[in-house]
């Protein structure tokens, strides 16, 4: 096995040709999602909130099942390049998926962990505020007994 | 429906994938948590904001070559198939990414961790 691809053979080239593609996919459909203001709002949401967005899932799909459609269809060494090209895209789309749905679970999981932290310190910054203002608004009791021994003398 | 040559590749693809899901994982949490990692915690310092930062070279490059040394030391074929499985995910990842970083860069707002919303 090289990893020069000046010296891969065909075969290798077209997986790793499929792979590239289904990669610039995704992230062309992530910089579409952050991006593009008409960007379809049913694609920015969650089935749920520990999966990827549906835009996500369906950029990551998309290309090998396309590739391995055409592959069905296909005749001849058309049939045999695009198979290549659809294994080198499922290499990547099914490994990305998972990490995918792992990164957007550990970010919910962290959201909920720090919920709890952030609500408290929102409740300190308010009680804070509270005693603040208090303390500013309750005047000091003057003594009177300061004059009483002035004018004694 | 594979067989056994591309049941390796797709073994060594999600290998690679699941370092790299762990080391992301990890970042999204903490940052998620309120607690980001530093900026120049290892290891997810940037190199610079047109390139992948460590952690994903670490785990898209390096898995890879790990495997593929491996592979070769041992003499096992299996393994080096594991290792050409990897290196399709971490090239095509480390592609996508880099792709992704140019683009925001270009247009003057540079990413320090590439992480969906």
């Amino acid at each position: 096995m090289v990893f020069n691809p000046l010296k891969m053979s065909a075969v290798e080239l077209r997986i790793l040709l499929g792979g590239i593609a289904s990669s610039l996919t995704y992230y062309g459909n992530l910089k579409l999602e952050q991006d593009y203001a008409a960007y379809p709002p049913e694609l920015k949401q969650k089935l749920d909130p520990h999966l990827p967005t549906n835009g996500e899932i369906v950029a990551g799909i998309a290309p090998p099942v396309a590739l391995y459609a055409v592959k069905a269809v296909a005749r001849g060494t058309t049939k045999e390049s695009v198979g290549d090209l659809a294994l080198g895209s499922l290499l990547y789309a099914l490994p990305n998926l998972a990490e995918k749905t792992i990164v957007a679970t550990s970010q919910e999981e962290g959201r909920k962990a720090g919920a709890p932290a952030a609500a408290t310190r929102a409740a300190l910054a308010r009680t804070a505020a509270t005693t603040y203002s208090v303390s500013r608004t309750v005047a000091q009791p003057v003594t009177p007994a300061a004059y009483i021994l002035t004018s004694y003398r | 429906m594979f067989d056994p040559v591309e049941k390796r590749l797709l073994v060594g693809a999600l290998a690679t994938g699941l370092i790299d899901a762990g080391l992301k994982g990890y970042f999204a949490y903490m940052t998620a948590a309120g607690t980001p990692p530093a900026a120049e915690q290892f290891p997810y310092m940037t190199i610079h904001p047109c390139l992948p930062t460590v952690d994903e070279w670490l785990a898209l490059a390096g898995v890879p070559v790990a495997l593929y040394a491996v592979g070769k030391g041992m003499k096992k074929e299996s393994v080096t198939q594991m290792a050409k499985g990897s290196g399709i995910f971490g090239v095509s990842e480390l592609v996508g990414i880099t792709s992704f970083r140019v683009a925001r860069y270009a247009e003057g707002r540079p990413l320090r961790y590439v992480l969906a919303k």
